[in-house]
């Protein structure tokens, strides 16, 4: 297996081989999945599903494989094994292996189901590093690890993912918690747009009688700005108007920029102390 | 004796075959260096309204021409038929620090511009012949 990648997904964690990115993803805390491609094929997908109560496992492969010899008859359907505690089973045509594994993760209280596609050759051994690698994270922890599409993060937990926007070169990640926001965003190919001032940059994407000073953020130059809602308010409902905050540094070793804006109320100012990006080391 | 077949540029073809094709530039395309940025043109058919007395009210340019920002730039200047999709945007990739799908999405839709303004081919694996040594090659754009 070549090197491998760390992804950490709504507290769920595995690694894959390096060439496998994410094309498809959910961001649903009750069912979801992330689909995975090499260069050519689809390789895995890997979906959840909430359940509070341990479900009878055997039962679920057992349908699972049963729904797959009704589909194709001329299939060959393994016996059920076990690598860690997956419960797993491989399927073959004549164009194709697939491997299907089921575990019942008690602490974050999912089901996971891992669909591997192997139209040129099955390799064990990713299979198996790749089902043993997966563990989740404490439910009850107060940080909650993000790590996909270029960007690693740790964001508090009481910050829940709204949505997950991907374009080449562009990420943006929108989470949110009592009515404030915090929208971190990832922007490849800054030569082509940076005029070589981070300042000046975030002034181009802010209002324009925001004041912008400096600052620093993971040992580079950083632009910060903070922002009052300038809408017409009664006094009383002062505490009603919004504050932003933004801060942005250019990583020169990635030729990428990174930007964190979070959005509260003056009368309950968010923490956004815990919030860390990491861009190089 | 090649064989050549034209397919829609929007036609669907597999990720492994657009990443075995080699794309060419068209031999009828110029380039042009104007301030800082390259225009590319070809020249168009000419219709039958392009001709006097029409063209006389209506000046119908004889080119169709595309600006090219600098990353155009670089992967125009990469598709010179010796390399694959695939090398193309891996090279891509590694310059601008992107992951490989990312770096596959951006190029490809680059060229699929290009392919519809008829300034590129794609020179495809053709199944059916063998390899690119048989000879034999597809125009699959």
């Amino acid at each position: 297996m070549s090197t491998r990648e760390k992804i950490q997904w709504l507290g769920m964690e595995l690694e894959v081989p390096d060439d496998w990115e994410i094309v498809r993803h959910s961001t649903g805390l009750s069912k979801g999945r992330l689909i995975f491609i090499d260069r050519r094929f689809q390789r895995l997908q890997f979906a959840w599903t909430a359940c509070e109560k341990r479900p009878a496992e055997t039962r679920i492969v057992g349908d699972f494989r049963a729904r797959d010899k009704e589909e194709d008859q001329s299939c060959t359907i393994s016996d059920v094994y076990r690598i860690g505690g997956w419960r797993v089973y491989t399927r073959r045509n004549d164009a194709t292996i697939i491997t299907r594994a089921g575990l019942y993760d008690p602490r974050c209280k999912r089901w996971l189901d891992c669909v591997f596609s192997w139209p040129n050759g099955r390799e064990k051994t990713i299979e198996e590093n790749v089902l043993t690698s997966y563990s989740s994270q404490n439910p009850g922890a107060s940080i909650m690890h993000w790590r996909a599409f270029g960007l690693d993060m740790d964001i508090p937990a009481i910050w829940k993912i709204r949505k997950a926007e991907v374009f080449p070169g562009a990420t943006k990640f929108v989470y949110e918690q009592n009515n404030c926001s915090l929208t971190i965003r990832r922007r490849a190919m800054a030569p082509y747009y940076y005029c070589g001032s981070v300042e000046e940059y975030l002034a181009g994407k802010t209002a324009g009688n925001t004041s912008v000073y400096r600052g620093t953020h993971n040992g580079h130059h950083a632009a910060c700005a903070r922002a009052k809602e300038r809408f017409f308010r009664p006094r009383w409902l002062k505490g009603k108007r919004k504050v932003t905050r933004e801060c942005t540094w250019f990583c020169d070793s990635k030729e990428t920029f990174f930007h964190i804006t979070a959005s509260s109320f003056i009368s309950r100012p968010a923490d956004f102390k815990n919030v860390v990006v990491r861009c190089c080391n | 004796m090649s064989v050549t077949t034209k397919i829609n540029p929007d036609t669907p073809v597999s990720i492994p075959q657009i990443l075995d094709a080699v794309p060419t530039r068209n031999s009828a395309a110029e380039q042009v260096h104007k301030n800082g940025s390259m225009i590319v043109r070809v020249p168009m058919r000419k219709r039958w309204y392009m001709n006097p007395p029409v063209s006389w009210l209506f000046p119908f340019s004889r080119y169709r021409r595309i600006s090219l920002d600098t990353p155009g730039q670089e992967v125009w200047e990469a598709c010179d038929g010796m390399h694959t999709m695939e090398q193309i945007i891996d090279k891509f990739a590694v310059r601008h620090f992107l992951s490989f799908h990312e770096a596959r999405l951006s190029v490809m839709e680059f060229v699929r511009q290009l392919m519809r303004r008829g300034m590129l081919v794609l020179v495809g694996y053709n199944e059916s012949s063998g390899n690119y040594t048989s000879g034999k090659r597809e125009v699959v754009g």
